[in-house]
């Protein structure tokens, strides 16, 4: 066993972080010569959602990431890769292009809403699924693999019959992207993913008690069908509501808790509310980076990629995934 | 004698019919019979875990379904059969989360340090310990779970197989343990396969065979030649030397007739 890093330290270095990344995303403008009114009107239509947007979603898909995995018993589970956000993105993508002309102007409640639906269901059939599919550790992820490829395969479809301005949008779905974000939509959003992951954060100790298998989790006082209903639904909702906001960002939920598993361990205590600090940090990170490179807007998803690939590909190696 | 566990015709699906009997504070029960016997199942249903079809389960006087899920988990607890974290976590960690202890620190009490010798293991991950050393932690984690109640006097403690894997040094250390623990009042239920074990470390024994008991009692008055081949379908024989029971079972088949 590695040996730990102290937790202030990591919380530490994730707030410094905090602050140099929302510095880094406000420098750029905020410093050349331009007249006030911009400067404020970038500051508020494009600096601040930018940010807002980046730790609410960042912070949903981590700390789902980590719920998934207890609660499913698998170290693999991941918003992503158990289907849910391929689920909430194929109902938006099929809901952007299903949309007659005369309902565009509604497109920016109509999408989140279906989103959110999207999001809901798959995580339902995925529940019904690994729970008829009892003991069978693997169940989920199949289901999972089976909802992603579905899925996959109707957006192939739809890309076949679509024009061009709808292409673009669907691809902002599927890969991802901070910068789609309205003010209204975040006053929806912004406050459920607030909600769902602060009840995420508050099962830890219950969460806990999930590592030994459910007869130990109920003989020491868990009430175990209720915990794993209520933080999927959690997750389900928080994911939902991420996916409305910014897409399908893939790699998040996976990476930042198995990283804080290696540095911390396994207390859900501590690892939730971190994963929440760090997912955040990460998109703002992403953030910073396409504000200050500034050429074009990065998909997101291909830096969380890039970045989490080698990483899993590490934790892979090292044995810290089985 | 405190009556702590009182059970009158339990029925559980196909798996258990007619079950009663009276498990008092102190008692050491060992529960013997063939796989698909039930065992673990009246062991499930004494712990509150599977619910029963038919008859009744009282805990300390109180139908087991009135008691809540917080004030049984400091009371009682229970092994289950192996069951695989796909997470490595640390021992020490793993302890930690089921040790009532203020701070939530794993302090091993001295005494199951004595006997389940886990403390070299606190800084391994769960994922590399062998089979018999992870039963080993597994003992500790149930133990510890009500061990301010073991102190008392007062826990119920049930375990499922408990000696799967331990090596011979451990099982006798573990069962030595649990006689300790019931002469200071509590109760302990355990299933296990080693007959003669069982035979010279239990107070009573529950002979179960197809989901009902054969027969229970005082083990050296259920303990004999007849209930034993009733309920295993095999030959036995039975010896005592220094007051220590000696079982021996025959191979109840003979392959040559057959290849």
């Amino acid at each position: 066993m590695s040996s730990r890093a102290p937790k202030a330290l990591v919380v530490g270095l994730l707030v410094s972080a905090l602050f140099v990344f929302v510095i880094g995303i406000l420098w750029n403008v905020w410093f050349e010569q331009a007249p006030l009114a911009l400067k404020q009107h970038i500051f508020t239509h494009v600096q601040l959602p930018l940010v807002i947007t980046s730790l609410l979603v960042g912070s949903a898909l981590a700390t789902s990431g980590a719920t998934l995995q207890v609660v499913l018993r698998n170290p693999l589970a991941d918003p992503g890769i158990i289907g849910i956000t391929s689920g909430a993105s194929l109902v938006a993508a099929f809901m952007l292009l299903a949309t007659p002309a005369w309902a565009e102007p509604f497109l920016y409640v109509i999408l989140p809403a279906s989103c959110f639906a999207g999001a809901l269901f798959t995580t339902f059939l995925i529940y019904r699924l690994a729970r008829r599919l009892q003991g069978s550790v693997t169940a989920v992820i199949l289901s999972g693999i089976a909802v992603s490829t579905l899925s996959g395969a109707v957006v192939g479809w739809l890309y076949l019959f679509s024009d061009a301005q709808s292409l673009r949008n669907l691809t902002f779905w599927l890969m991802g992207s901070l910068y789609q974000t309205t003010w209204p939509i975040l006053w929806v959003s912004g406050p459920v993913i607030i909600v769902s992951v602060v009840y995420q954060i508050r099962q830890g100790t219950s969460l806990n008690k999930l590592y030994a298998g459910d007869i130990a989790a109920i003989s020491s006082g868990v009430n175990v069908q209720q915990l794993t209903e209520r933080t999927l639904l959690a997750s389900a909702i928080a994911v939902g509501a991420a996916v409305s906001i910014a897409g399908a960002i893939a790699f998040v939920g996976l990476l930042i808790p198995h990283v804080l598993r290696l540095l911390l361990g396994h207390d859900n205590r501590l690892l939730l509310p971190l994963s929440a600090l760090a997912g955040g940090v990460l998109l703002l990170l992403v953030a910073c980076a396409s504000e200050l490179t500034s050429v074009i807007t990065l998909p997101v998803s291909m830096i969380t990629a890039t970045l989490g690939g080698p990483l899993l590909v590490y934790a892979l190696f090292k044995g810290h995934v089985r | 004698m405190t009556n702590v566990v009182t059970l009158t015709s339990i029925g559980v699906d196909k798996r258990l019919t007619e079950v009663t009997g009276q498990i008092n504070q102190g008692d050491c029960v060992h529960l013997l019979g063939p796989n698909g016997a039930g065992k673990s199942t009246l062991l499930s249903v004494i712990a509150g875990i599977t619910p029963f079809d038919n008859g009744a389960c009282t805990l300390l006087g109180n139908a087991i379904a009135t008691w809540p899920l917080s004030s049984l988990a400091g009371m009682r607890c229970m092994l289950g059969q192996q069951n695989y974290s796909a997470f490595p976590l640390q021992v020490s960690e793993y302890l930690s989360f089921y040790s009532t202890h203020k701070k939530n620190r794993a302090d091993v009490p001295e005494i199951v340090e004595a006997a389940l010798e886990v403390q070299q293991f606190a800084s391994k991950a769960l994922t590399t310990l062998s089979g018999g050393e992870r039963q080993r932690v597994e003992l500790c984690r149930v133990l510890l779970q009500v061990w301010p109640a073991v102190t008392n006097g007062k826990a119920i403690i049930l375990l499922d197989e408990p000696l799967q894997g331990l090596d011979i040094r451990h099982q006798y250390a573990l069962v030595s343990l649990l006689q300790t623990l019931c002469e200071r009042g509590n109760t302990v239920i355990m299933s296990s396969h080693d007959l003669s074990l069982s035979a010279n470390y239990s107070s009573h024994v529950w002979l179960l065979k197809q989901g009902s008991v054969i027969d229970s009692g005082r083990s050296r008055d259920v303990i004999n030649k007849d209930n034993l081949e009733t309920t295993f379908d095999c030959h036995f024989a039975i010896s005592k030397h220094n007051n220590f029971l000696e079982i021996q079972a025959c191979a109840p088949i003979s392959f040559h007739q057959i290849w």
